[in-house]
């Protein structure tokens, strides 16, 4: 068996595609190094000692970077390359076959001359695509032909890019807070690494300059913009860069986007009874109506204490405009509350059993950094395979065979599909040409 | 602003008066087998759309934005579509005009429906300022439109499959062509679907840099689409015909409802602000 007609089979292609399948599926169901930091994830270290060869062999915590996987893949692909030739070779020969001479018994009688039909065909939308011993052959949208050579096409398309998009994916997400420089050292930010990523350089640290959200007058967010100062390496010029939601910049090889979160962050500097002295940064969203607090939560470093807050953005609670807010606090341990306080900035007040301090706050918001590449070309191969799906559906190509013996015409309609909704149009062809020959 | 609004619900209840008269027109002439009747309708229903579209591009400059957010704006829109589609496509498919029987009366409860939901002049979110946005709801607009024309077409296969319809019969393709053309119509949807879930696909990438965030919105418009394709592929693979692929795409068309009307209601989505 030719290699071809082997990974063209549809046998092939049905193991093929379930294979490929099933493996995406598991790496639903197995947590991959891909998407975490790139280390090897707990579940491995709790195999029993026997798997833990298989595993590995079989690259389970890895499964799209593992070798069987993008042997598979590129068997698929082999056979969608394949399959786009044979239709490219099908629709070429579609368009340009002549059909025998021989007089099938569904034809049509007609008694006109074979200019008077032609100029009829014509008007109905038939063009002549080849001629032959006493047969004509006309068609109506050619282009229909072409459908399946550009779905096949976009599907080859869709799947090479996805996997330069595999390979080169390459996405860190990082939280800001103005006023200060975030270094991208590891543990300040999510990194999400393609099989063989790239090696582009991440920049040093980025500084959220400003943040500017607007507000329509529903309290609704209308616009959210941050202008970053990005530092390439230690000691260099910043560049600044402005991003806002739905406008995306570009610095180096990544994209920079500006996500939805956003609020305000308030340093917090905690003080024991015995001295201790350390610093807590509280993130909370930004509220959602000047009626309404900004609320959040989280766990006292260090202790099995619960630190819960809020902020409303106008003291007066008449705007969304930020006007220097008071932050509230409650300190729990489970369900008991050990203390509650109201505080401004600089202020220093007792909660429960602490001394707080809020030393400093101000605005944070999320970025992300996009830097892997392919994304282009599984849109433009999608939107090949739509082409393809709207030609191969909306222009089915009808033919109209035109056999002449003995000086009468015998016309057959052949529509590879829909047959029965075109033959009206045919019906419409043959009472035309009656009622004009009347 | 308030005379402004006034003028839009006024233009709209006038677009629905005209729907009415086209409606009943219409039905007539088809029961009764009076073509001038049809054509009565059918010459109504186009000051009615001029009108309706009118009031459409009104509430668009008052609001600020297209009709894509608000349920009276989204199910206006829908409705001029819906009419918009079917007249047109009728000019090349004159078996087409059949359908008006369902096309007409759900374009003007469409169009009702919305004004009972009180029309609200709602701010847009600063993500949804996007030219592949636009298009994405295009998109699903058309494709809402082709899969209610392929809806009636299953009903009316339904209906007279059960010896209903009797006095439509004759104005309608045979049993074959009425398959056929529910076939056709709801691939149609289906292609529009994609299209449009394609746009959206590019429009979050553009936005968040994702391109799909298993939104429940998201999600059962995929559900949706995938038991369109399993309809298609039973058609065109396994033969399907007739009465269970009627009934299988009844079914697929309450998945539309509920995918394009219901889920929004019902879960907090990035679809925030659609149809709230």
């Amino acid at each position: 068996m030719k290699p071809a007609k082997f990974l063209t089979a549809r046998s092939t292609v049905m193991t093929l595609l379930i294979a490929v399948s099933s493996a995406l599926l598991l790496t639903c169901f197995l947590p991959q190094r891909s998407s975490g930091d790139g280390n090897i994830p707990p579940w491995v270290g709790r195999l029993p000692e026997q798997f833990h060869f298989l595993s590995s062999l079989l690259g389970l915590d890895n499964i799209v970077g593992a070798g069987w996987f993008a042997f598979l893949v590129g068997l698929f692909s082999c056979s969608l390359i394949f399959s786009t030739l044979a239709q490219y070779k099908t629709a070429m020969s579609q368009a340009r076959r002549l059909p025998s001479g021989s007089i099938p018994d569904e034809s049509i009688r007609l008694k006109l001359s074979p200019s008077l039909l032609a100029q009829r065909l014509q008007t109905a939308g038939y063009r002549l695509a080849g001629s032959g011993e006493g047969v004509e052959r006309y068609v109506k949208n050619r282009w229909g032909y072409w459908g399946n050579f550009l779905i096949h096409l976009g599907l080859v398309t869709v799947v090479l890019f996805s996997l330069v998009y595999i390979v080169t994916r390459h996405r860190v997400l990082l939280r800001l807070t103005g006023g200060e420089m975030t270094l991208l050292t590891p543990g300040n930010f999510v990194e999400m690494k393609g099989v063989m990523p790239l090696q582009r350089r991440l920049p040093a640290g980025i500084s959220l300059i400003r943040l500017e959200p607007r507000f329509w007058k529903n309290d609704k967010l209308e616009f959210l913009s941050s202008e970053l100062s990005f530092t390439d390496r230690p000691g260099s010029q910043p560049r600044r860069v402005d991003v806002a939601l739905c406008d995306k910049s570009q610095y180096g090889p990544f994209i920079v986007y500006q996500m939805n979160a956003y609020g305000r962050a308030f340093d917090l500097l905690f003080e024991s009874p015995r001295g201790e002295r350390h610093g807590q940064r509280f993130f909370l969203p930004y509220p959602p109506s000047h009626m309404k607090a900004g609320y959040g939560d989280t766990a006292l470093e260090g202790t099995d204490l619960l630190l819960k807050g809020k902020f409303y953005t106008d003291s007066k609670r008449q705007s969304m405009k930020l006007n220097s807010p008071p932050l509230y606090l409650r300190l729990q341990r489970g369900q008991e509350l050990l203390g509650e306080v109201t505080l401004q900035p600089g202020a220093a007040k007792v909660l429960g059993p602490l001394k707080v301090t809020l030393t400093r706050s101000s605005w944070w918001t999320d970025i992300l950094l996009e830097g892997s590449r392919g994304t282009t070309g599984i849109f433009a191969g999608f939107a090949v395979i739509l082409a393809g799906v709207l030609i191969s559906y909306c222009l089915v190509p009808r033919e109209i065979i035109v056999r002449e013996s003995g000086g009468t015409l015998h016309l057959q309609q052949v529509a590879r599909r829909f047959a029965l909704f075109y033959r009206e149009e045919f019906a419409d062809i043959i009472q035309a040409r009656q009622s004009g020959e009347s | 602003m308030n005379g402004s609004l006034a003028v839009v619900v006024g233009i709209h209840w006038g677009a629905v008066i005209l729907y009415v008269l086209a409606t009943i027109m219409f039905i007539v002439g088809q029961f009764f087998e009076k073509p001038r009747f049809v054509r009565r309708g059918l010459q109504v229903a186009v000051p009615g759309l001029l009108l309706h579209g009118a009031g459409l591009l009104i509430w668009w400059r008052m609001v600020g934005h297209g009709p894509y957010i608000d349920r009276f704006e989204v199910l206006s829109s829908n409705a001029w579509i819906l009419l918009c589609a079917f007249l047109l496509f009728s000019i090349p498919y004159p078996r087409l005009k059949g359908v008006g029987i369902i096309v007409f009366p759900a374009t003007f409860i469409l169009v009702a429906l919305g004004l009972f939901f009180n029309p609200e002049i709602k701010t847009l979110p600063p993500t949804f300022r996007s030219v592949w946005l636009v298009l994405h709801i295009i998109f699903y607009k058309i494709a809402f439109s082709s899969i209610i024309i392929a809806f009636a077409y299953s009903l009316f296969f339904l209906l007279i499959k059960r010896n209903r319809l009797k006095r439509l019969v004759r104005v309608l393709p045979d049993l074959p062509g009425i398959d056929m053309y529910a076939y056709r119509f709801a691939g149609f949807g289906f292609t529009f679907w994609a299209i449009g879930m394609l746009a959206g696909s590019i429009w979050a990438y553009q936005s968040w840099g994702s391109f799909w965030n298993w939104d429940p919105v998201q999600t059962w418009s995929l559900v949706t689409w995938g038991v369109f394709g399993i309809y298609l592929h039973l058609r065109r693979f396994f033969a399907w015909q007739g009465e269970r692929a009627a009934w299988l795409y009844t079914v697929c068309f309450v998945l539309t409802i509920v995918s394009l009307f219901l889920t929004p209601l019902f879960q907090s989505s990035i679809h925030a602000e659609y149809f709230k």
